[in-house]
């Protein structure tokens, strides 16, 4: 599979363009389609004019005949699968009263359950802002932060987050499957990510506590991204990526509508970064480590494959992720500068469900899964300070950390609307955690220090869910969650209730109180020695505002309380036990505008304030900025054919674990993207962080950097070709 | 005309499956060859607005750059507050909420707008065309005493069409 896709990717054909600091690199992958293009160009001009109106009907069958030798059958069979493509749409009235519909299309369209304001970004925004991964697309969310600390890629929410939390405390699902894998319960967002962002159809994001519905980890937000289906790409295509830092994209995706219903997406993709050539890191800033410069360790690669097929009720998904990064920043310790520094995180999933309508007041959905995860670290130590000897030489021995987990289970989940101004929503969720295999040794230098731990068990939950229309004006959402985790020992039970209010047609008050827990992960359970690690737990309060005051316009009004306690944090003999406890207190405002032509506005304003109350001396906490202001701003060109996107993201300053404080950033993107595809063409062209800002990250403690120098500026170029 | 006769020429299928989505927007574009509007109330283009749907929503967009009764279709998507004016056929989706719904029928009120939606009792509150799912088919209803007070005529074929037509002709 690599090696299909370096071909297409290609790597060893590197044209570079300098214009001041930016590099633009253009590899084979362009040259390649552009070659292809070469290739099947006079089929595509015949394909172009007959999908045109019909008065031109007459000429492209006369194209069609100069063109015949070239494009053989091809001709012929383009009108047809014209045609059918369109099939319901061209039906007469009288032919649309006797198709038959699809039962379960209307269940399977439902978005997430939620009451809260639910933020969704769609496809179109995806390419108008040109979002790489899906960390830059939570990145515009009001209350959202992104940082990246050459290893992974994390979230914070609403001025809370944990340096040392592998997005933990975030539920991750692709088509309302949770994606948390069980050893870290780590939540990918950005290349680590199952989903090129190609595939995705629109991503939910519904912030607060969601354990009422989907039970542990879902603490601070879910994310829910929905992937679209074959009938979207219709055919072959074919992307090629090429970005600043050596960085190249190479992806192929086929997806297709059989008349009989039958649909199929397959994709597949490989992404490789150089990354910067030298980082400089002033905390190892002497001569015996290489003055601070860590030479070519920044590398980032990846390989993924996602499949989904569908016929009548039944639909099966399959996801797999392989992604490498090499770690420059000597993090826990290691060596600095050497390259044998990295982490290899692997993912996969099958998942398999059936959504039926038993009859029309009642859906059903039965779905069974298997996931896996497997993951390495390989670290680079001196034998001198595992053996706590002061003196060189220096002896170089490979620290090897690694996890296996194994995962299945299934769910039963019912959606009634019998009873009137009633609809709700029951399930039953099951998991066993078959295996939860941690190790960590050193290669080569087998000591006591070898460590081990290997998990079983089994997770239940158990929902109900129901949305009351008590008035024309007033809705009622109630629902609770009972959960069984095996790292935990006692019942977890987490309601949620949500009032919606319709004050006038155009002014809506939403009041919102839910609670949410997320059990000890494998790490948190098995590494104590002396005390036991329970569940965090949150209550989130929120009251919302909604105002349409017309003109196109959208105003929005946030006021949020979260209160989280047994918080997990290290004591002094690094067991993890409950005793962090934090509040936040905050608002947001927000204001959209959409014009008639497709130019759209949107702006949002976080601030909130987030006390660490469970620390030595109670005050802000780390890694918490008090303001976020994020401005979208999107502009169609040439009559809808191109799109200009710009994105200003401003994050304040925040409180690194050393006391110090890590300054505010502005973080600007502009992306020119062709919308229409030109002869089959898509393209576009993104900078990112257009002011070069160098700006801070906090890593966690684990890390001798108190603060981290994120990327400057880069560019990106894509071409996708569509067949 | 044309188009109609490729639509004639293709062999037909026994029974053609669709997804309720598909199926409303041909519907809709079905509505929209099939009625007349005030002449003086076209310009030069058809316009089909459709109401934003917070929980799934039909693909109106794949209409767009169609042409009915020699006119090219233009697709707007509404959100509350929006202006109606030049909208032709104006989509409400069954969620939308109660108190909203009551809003869009009292703003287009006798204006020359053709309303459709599948919300249950769509009808009786003042709605022209009402979606209805009768086993596995989708069918629709016509109001005709709100759509002749705002104008407009629909072609007897399509009131022959219709399960079931309320008020006098």
């Amino acid at each position: 599979m690599t090696k299909y896709f370096a071909f297409i990717a290609g790597y060893n054909f590197d044209l570079t363009l300098k214009i001041e600091k930016i590099t633009y690199h253009f590899g084979i992958d362009i040259t390649l389609t552009l070659l292809l293009f070469d290739m099947i160009k006079p089929i595509i001009y015949v394909k172009s004019e007959v999908k045109s109106i019909n008065k031109e009907r007459i000429f492209s069958k006369r194209l069609c005949l100069t063109y015949l030798v070239l494009s053989g059958v091809l001709c012929h069979v383009q009108p047809v699968s014209a045609q059918d493509k369109n099939s319901v749409i061209d039906l007469p009235l009288d032919q649309l009263v006797n198709v038959d519909v699809v039962s379960a299309s209307r269940f399977k369209q439902k978005s997430s359950e939620a009451p809260s304001a639910v933020e969704v970004l769609t496809a179109d925004q995806i390419r108008n802002y040109g979002w790489r991964t899906l960390a830059d697309a939570l990145n515009s969310i009001r209350g959202l932060y992104i940082r990246n600390d050459r290893n992974y890629t994390y979230v914070g929410n609403r001025g809370f987050s944990r340096p040392g939390d592998y997005n933990a405390r975030m539920l991750v699902m692709i088509d309302g499957r949770r994606m948390n894998e069980t050893i870290f319960d780590s939540g990918f967002i950005a290349e680590e990510f199952m989903l090129d962002m190609n595939l995705i159809e629109r991503i939910e994001y519904i912030p607060g506590s969601g354990s009422s519905v989907y039970g542990a980890n879902a603490l601070l937000g879910v994310v829910n991204v929905i992937t679209k289906n074959g009938r979207n790409f219709d055919g072959l295509r074919l992307a090629g990526e090429a970005g600043s830092l050596d960085t190249f994209r190479g992806r192929a995706t086929y997806g297709k509508k059989w008349n009989n219903g039958a649909e199929l997406l397959i994709n597949g993709s490989h992404f490789n970064s150089h990354g910067n050539d030298k980082l400089f890191f002033p905390e190892y800033n002497e001569p015996s480590t290489n003055n601070g410069v860590a030479q070519d360790i920044d590398q980032e690669r990846s390989t993924r494959g996602f499949g989904k097929f569908s016929f009548g009720d039944l639909t099966v998904h399959a996801g797999y992720i392989s992604r490498l990064k090499r770690i420059p920043t000597a993090s826990f310790g290691a060596i600095f500068n050497d390259k044998g520094n990295y982490s290899v995180d692997a993912q996969g999933y099958v998942d398999a469900d059936y959504v039926t309508q038993i009859n029309p007041d009642l859906g059903m959905e039965v779905r069974g899964f298997h996931h896996w995860y497997d993951y390495h670290a390989i670290s680079p130590y001196s034998l001198n300070s595992v053996t706590l000897k002061e003196e060189p030489p220096l002896a170089r021995i490979e620290s090897n950390e690694g996890a296996d987990a194994r995962w299945w289970g299934g769910e039963i989940k019912f959606t009634g609307t019998q009873f009137k101004n009633h609809k709700w929503i029951s399930g039953l969720e099951v998991q066993y955690d078959q295996r939860q295999h941690f190790f960590s040794y050193f290669v080569n230098h087998r000591t006591a220090s070898d460590f081990s731990t290997q998990n079983n068990g089994w997770r239940v939950g158990l929902y109900a869910q129901d949305e009351f229309r008590i008035t024309d004006n007033l809705l009622l959402n109630v629902g609770v969650r009972m959960d069984h985790h095996h790292l935990i020992n006692n019942l977890q039970f987490n309601p949620r209730i949500g009032l919606i209010w319709d004050i006038t047609p155009s002014f809506t008050a939403k009041l919102l109180y839910g609670s949410a827990f997320r059990a000890p992960n494998v790490l948190e359970h098995d590494l104590n020695i002396n005390a036991l690690a329970s569940e965090e737990h949150i209550k989130s309060y929120e009251a919302v505002a909604e105002w349409y005051p017309g003109g196109g316009v959208k105003l929005l009004g946030t006021l949020f309380l979260n209160d989280l306690t047994k918080i997990l944090q290290t004591n002094q003999d690094f067991d993890f036990v409950n005793t962090g406890k934090f509040e936040t207190l905050g608002f947001e405002l927000g204001a959209e505008k959409r014009w008639d032509n497709g130019r759209q506005l949107k702006f949002s304003w976080t601030y909130n304030n987030t006390r660490d109350l469970g620390a030595d001396f109670p005050g802000w906490a780390t890694d918490s900025p008090r303001n976020m202001v994020k401005v979208h701003y999107t502009e169609p060109l040439f009559n809808d054919k191109l799109n200009l996107g710009f994105e200003e993201i401003f994050i304040d300053q925040r409180r690194t674990f050393s006391d110090n404080i890590a300054p505010g950033y502005h973080l600007f993107n502009i992306n020119l993207a062709v919308t229409k595809p030109i002869y089959g063409f898509q393209a576009s062209l993104g900078i990112y962080n257009v002011f070069d800002q160098h700006f801070k990250i906090i890593p966690s403690p684990d890390f001798k950097q108190d603060v981290l120098s994120s990327d400057g500026r880069t560019a990106r170029f894509r071409l996708e070709y569509g067949f | 005309m044309l188009s109609a006769s490729i639509v004639t020429t293709e062999p037909s299928v026994a029974a053609p499956s669709s997804e309720i989505q598909a199926l409303t927007v041909a519907f809709l574009y079905n509505f929209m060859k099939l009625s007349e509007w005030p002449p003086q109330t076209i310009t030069n283009e058809f316009t089909l607005c459709a109401i934003q749907s917070s929980d799934y929503s039909i693909d109106v967009d794949s209409l767009a750059g169609k042409e009915v009764q020699s006119y090219t279709l233009k697709i707007r998507h509404l959100m509350q507050g929006d202006s109606i004016e030049g909208c032709q056929l104006l989509y409400i989706p069954e969620d939308e909420k109660p108190i909203r719904l009551r809003e869009w029928l009292k703003i287009m009120d006798k204006k020359p707008l053709l309303s459709v939606s599948s919300t249950p009792g769509f009808l009786d509150q003042g709605g022209m065309i009402e979606l209805v799912s009768e086993g596995d088919h989708l069918l629709f209803e016509v109001n005709l005493t709100p759509v002749e007070q705002a104008g407009i005529k629909i072609s007897s074929k399509m009131l022959q069409i219709a399960r079931e037509v309320q008020g006098n002709p």
